[in-house]
């Protein structure tokens, strides 16, 4: 008995020492920034948050039951279906069902899922979070600057926004009239002030909403990217692949979508993409390319964005989730990112992809959920799959 | 079986039943089956989803009670926090029985009558605080709108004269030059909105809050919410429009009020009496809603069992197979309960209404019948505790025969102590004295757990107190309860001859100390447990540590040998002796070649009359060294330090023991899947010569193996005739 107690430390004391050898930290691999967590420390740090996010991956639905709730003939049904996965009675309370009501209520259990886990992580890992609700934030103040716009009844455009993009004083947006305004009443000291301010002070007024929203976008993969490479370590290997990827998708798609607008010049256009990705050192041939042969032709170089131009077809196709067919095979793609991230440990790419994942995971439920209202059965299956 | 099984020692025996009943009988029986608690059905509709099966319906309705009740149930909690002082009253379980049909209607009339009443009180709540909120601003002393002294930036300009002539110019009232907004905000939400205003004025404001006297109830939530009043004066005209609107956006509300006009305090005289109006229908709606949520409070506990018990029904009833206007149900139930259940089926029967009688066929199937021990409350909880480390499969012994005590004791082992013992059993005794009035009663969580098990704490504190006299133990102290003590720990040489048995004082020789125990002259041993002179001796806690150690380790081994004979008990009964030879005995001689000898060890050496062996210059061995030794350095017993016979016989028996020991493991773990896989290549062959042989046979013969129910034969219905004759 004693012999076994004393093999088993001694095993423990090297194994620890084979990890602490082989982690990013030391074999010089030192990375910019003193954050980084070794897989000596990582666990007294994150190792409770990321297990639990590791458990809730576990909780995305899969295939199986996706094929079980698209049988369904009514939202009572969904709601029974929804009752045997992670989802459990999240409906308990509900007394008519509509596709909104599920996607709010699932929406819901994510966001107390997540700020649950806010509220128990140490920094950096804290900040990180906080990433991921600001690419939120941006939504709801664009969808609020539109609101203000078009003159609607803003107050209840507020009830419209993504839960995980509220902040303190988000309501009081609603007060400005113009987007200045708004800068300098709330934005300038909320979480979404630094993505204002990359930019040489000019009235945002002037702006069309489509260069405001591509002007945060692009600050905002900037800031996420700069910070993720101070975290270092696993961290920054996985999120660099992600966030590239996301970079380069924007700069595809902003490319595609403005083919040939005449209020955009030429090298506008090139400082509204963001500073990185597979594609930086082609975003001056980018910037000038106006149909969508060029752009092929521009992409030679990366087969599978080549690729999914290629096989994505033209515009107007019709793909996943009422998708055109080039988002649904980036969306295919980011999904497989998000998988892989998820497969790894000791890394915050983790949280993101959670987020992610389940983001599209609740869009698939609302999907399912007015095929089913619209009895649209043909298109039912057009939603994302994830596992 | 051969072995005729009753209560715990082995499973019950179980009978596969399947019962046929009229369609409309299916409810009630199943009811009646489920408040016997004996029978586990089976599921007869594999394959089918959740959404298609019968009853899918009616465990929704239940569910949507379920809902209402949780409602009610938050009501009920809202009323307790209202009116903490006049707990309602004591809930009363007498009230008439419910089923689904009934309750139902019940249930929605309430739901509505209470969300009608809420929404009206919300209403009237949210009149009322915008009332008060009028009043908080007009008990201001004046001197919060005004400046502190003469000069001020707010004070200086505010005239009461010239108040007559505002102007509403759309910018909102004015005062000396300057505009301001009045009204109350949200404790929390000050800070945000002085820095919003600050920055939407540019900084040409000058605000001021003041708590409220009185709280404010959210009309929604029903929490309570703390509120400020707040002024702020600005001068741009622009600047009012935005203010308004941060305002309405951090949920402070704009109370118009005019600085100096003395109109507004009779407007306050005029709107206090409107208050105490409205107060009144605010209590009548409150008394009403009261009563209401009494009467649920009353009843909800006998709502939310019939609820769940008719959701459990309808579970159930999802399981079984309707054919026309019968329904087939399949189920485990106890060979002895036959009687209980035919019972049950006729009295459904009666119940319901049905034309046709209920009955029961017996099914020969080849599955494994579940496990089924009858228990009663003594022995419940040491099952549920065995169980809760694997259920023995149907028909294998049932550990907790034994663990009833070994439990305890070995509890007591680690616990032992005269006095805690004695405490712990005065408390398990009160609870087994009290049990029928504890019973009654609802219990803390926490004392329901301790009373759950209050048998096992018992007997835990009865061996705790055997244990407690072995190691001489009462509170810690040592006590000496049989008269003079057998050891003696002199302090020198002198003390060693006065006391000392002569043998002792010649080992000892010159260096007698407190360390080394001698045996007082003439004394003789404890009757039981532990010398209490050993509190004295400096090595008491090495000597307690080595004894309780050793003790653990042989009652261990014992607690192992022990499971391997009630393992052996179990292939005997099963007829299993493949597994006998190549995994029980294989098994035995691994431990009792290695740590059974290590307890025979400890038990010699404890034997063993050290001093005079060390006498003739021998040196007792350490057990921990002997061990490790066996394993890493066969053959090292050293002349001198051997513990029995003589260090070669000790050397070749250990080496004998390690060979055996190591033999045995290739025994254990080759023999057996070399059988089973030879076995399983045999039935392969075999199939394949049978597919061979008669290919359009198979055909049959699939269908058999999917369908264990078509291979399984009716045994009679004379069982259901003859079970019916008992009853």
């Amino acid at each position: 008995l004693f012999i076994f107690s004393e093999l088993d430390s001694f095993s423990c004391f090297f194994l620890v020492f084979f990890f602490w050898s082989n982690s990013p930290c030391l074999g010089g691999s030192q990375r910019a920034g003193g954050m980084s967590r070794s897989f000596l420390t990582y666990n007294i740090h994150e190792g409770a948050a990321e297990a639990i996010v590791h458990g809730y991956r576990c909780g995305i639905l899969r295939t199986e039951d996706y094929n079980n709730i698209s049988q369904c003939d009514t939202l009572e049904d969904m709601k029974l279906h929804l009752a045997g996965t992670d989802y459990g009675n999240f409906l308990q309370n509900e007394t008519t069902l509509s596709s909104k009501v599920i996607t709010e209520r699932a929406l819901e259990k994510l966001v107390d899922e997540f700020m649950e886990l806010r509220c128990n992580v140490d920094q950096p890992l804290g900040e990180f979070l906080d990433y991921i609700t600001f690419d939120y934030m941006i939504g709801n103040v664009l969808k609020l600057i539109s609101g203000a716009r078009s003159g609607r009844e803003t107050m209840e455009l507020l009830y419209k926004c993504h839960p995980l993009g509220l902040f303190e004083g988000i309501g009081a947006l609603t007060s400005a009239t113009s987007i200045d305004d708004m800068f300098e009443t709330v934005l300038i000291d909320s979480p979404l002030g630094k993505f204002f301010q990359r930019t040489e002070r000019k009235d945002f007024d002037e702006f069309s909403m489509e260069y405001i929203r591509s002007l945060l976008q692009k600050n905002y993969l900037e800031h996420f990217y700069d910070f993720c490479r101070e975290i270092g370590g696993l961290t920054w290997d996985v999120m660099k692949t992600i966030l590239e990827f996301e970079a380069d998708r924007f700069v595809i798609t902003l490319t595609r979508n403005t083919y040939g607008v005449k209020e955009l010049q030429k090298d506008d256009r090139k400082k509204l993409f963001p500073a990185f990705g597979l594609l930086y050192d082609i975003h001056d041939d980018l910037a000038m390319v106006d149909d969508d042969d060029t752009l092929k032709e521009k992409l030679r170089n990366f087969p599978e964005y080549a690729d999914m131009l290629e096989g994505g077809g033209g515009i107007g196709h019709e793909g996943g989730s009422g998708m055109s067919g080039l988002e649904a095979k980036f969306t295919e793609r980011a999904v497989q990112l998000h998988k892989n991230s998820m497969a790894m440990q000791f890394h915050y790419g983790v949280f993101y992809s959670w987020v992610k994942l389940k983001e599209y995971e609740v869009s698939n439920l609302m999907w399912i959920a007015e095929c089913i209202l619209q009895s649209m059965r043909h298109r039912i299956t057009e939603y994302i799959t994830i596992y | 079986m051969p072995e005729n099984c009753s209560g715990l020692w082995r499973s019950q025996d179980m009978v596969l039943l399947q019962l046929h009943m009229q369609r409309e009988a299916a409810h009630d029986t199943i009811l009646k089956l489920g408040h016997l608690g004996c029978v586990q059905f089976r599921e007869m509709n594999v394959g089918v989803s959740a959404f298609q099966r019968m009853f899918t319906n009616d465990i929704r309705r239940c569910e949507d009670s379920e809902r209402r009740l949780r409602y009610f149930d938050e009501q009920v909690r809202r009323e307790q926090l209202r009116h903490k002082s006049a707990r309602l009253a004591k809930v009363d379980h007498a009230s008439a029985i419910e089923t689904l049909d009934t309750l139902e209607p019940k249930l929605e009339g309430l739901e509505s009558e209470l969300r009608e009443l809420n929404s009206k009180w919300e209403q009237l709540l949210a009149q009322k605080n915008s009332m008060q909120e009028h009043l908080e601003v007009l008990s201001q002393d004046p001197s919060f709108f005004r400046g502190d002294e003469e000069g001020d930036v707010v004070g200086g300009g505010v005239d009461q004269g010239r108040s007559e002539d505002q102007v509403e110019d759309g910018g909102g009232p004015r005062a000396g030059g300057l505009r301001y907004i009045t009204g109350m905000i949200p404790d929390d939400k000050i800070t945000l909105f002085e820095r919003l205003v600050y920055r939407a004025t540019r900084g040409n404001m000058f605000m001021r809050f003041n708590p409220a006297k009185e709280t404010f109830i959210n009309p929604a939530t029903g929490e309570t919410v703390e509120k400020a009043v707040f002024v702020v004066f600005f001068s741009a005209q622009r600047a009012h429009d935005r203010i308004q609107k941060l305002c309405e956006s951090l949920q402070a509300s704009i109370v118009p009020y005019t600085i100096g006009n003395p109109q507004e305090q009779e407007n306050g005289v005029r709107l206090r009496d409107d208050m105490e109006v409205l107060q009144k229908t605010i209590d009548g709606t409150e008394d009403v809603r009261g009563q209401i949520l009494r009467m649920v409070q009353q009843n909800i506990y006998e709502w939310k069992k019939t609820v769940l018990v008719e959701k459990a029904v309808f579970s159930v009833m999802n399981m079984l197979s309707f054919k026309g206007s019968t329904a087939v149900a399949e189920c485990w139930a106890p060979q002895d309960d036959l009687p209980r259940v035919q019972t049950a089926l006729s009295e459904a029967k009666e119940s319901s209404g049905a034309q046709v009688d209920s009955f029961m066929d017996k099914l020969l199937t080849k599955e494994k019948p579940p496990t089924y021990y009858k228990t009663n409350k003594f022995t419940s909880t040491h099952q549920s505790i065995v169980d809760s480390y694997g259920v023995s499969r149907y028909k294998e012994v049932n550990p907790t025969c034994f663990s009833i005590m070994t439990f305890p004791f070995l509890f007591a082992v680690m616990y032992g102590d005269i006095g805690h013992g004695f405490m712990l059993t005065v408390l398990a005794t009160v609870f087994i004295l009290k049990e029928k009035a504890m019973l009654a009663t609802e219990l803390n969580e926490i004392i329901a757990i301790v009373f759950g098990g209050r048998y096992v704490l018992f007997f835990m504190g009865l061996l705790a107190i055997y244990m407690g006299f072995l190691y001489n133990d009462f509170f810690g102290m040592m006590i000496s309860p049989w008269g003079r003590p057998f050891w003696f720990f002199p302090e020198d040489h002198a003390a060693a001859v006065a006391n000392c048995d002569p043998g002792f004082v010649v080992w000892h020789g010159s260096n007698a100390s407190i360390t080394q125990g001698c045996k007082v002259a003439g004394g003789s041993p404890y009757a039981f447990g532990v010398d209490s002179d050993w509190a004295e001796a400096e090595n008491k806690l090495e000597f307690m540590n080595g004894l309780k150690m050793k003790m653990a380790v042989i009652l261990g081994v014992a607690q192992m040998i022990w499971g391997l004979v009630l393992q052996l008990l179990n292939h005997i009964y099963f007829k299993d002796f493949k597994h006998i030879w190549f995994c029980w005995i294989p098994e035995v001689l691994f431990l009792s070649c290695t740590f059974g000898y290590m307890d025979i060890m400890i038990i010699v050496k404890w034997l063993v009359d050290w001093p005079t062996r060390m006498l003739n210059g021998m040196t007792p061995p350490s057990l921990l060294e002997t061990m490790t030794n066996f394993f890493l350095a066969p053959g090292s017993v050293e002349p001198k330090k051997y513990l029995y016979g003589s260090a070669s016989t000790q050397n070749s028996l250990q080496t004998f023991l390690l060979l055996v020991a190591f033999f045995s493991v290739p025994f254990m773990l080759i023999p057996i899947p070399i059988i089973e896989w030879r076995h399983h290549k045999r039935a392969m062959r075999r199939k394949e010569d049978k597919q061979a042989l008669a290919p359009d046979e198979l055909v049959d013969e699939g269908v058999d193996d999917q369908d264990p129910d078509s291979a399984t034969k009716v045994a009679g219905v004379e069982i259901s005739a003859e079970a019916a004759g008992v009853a």
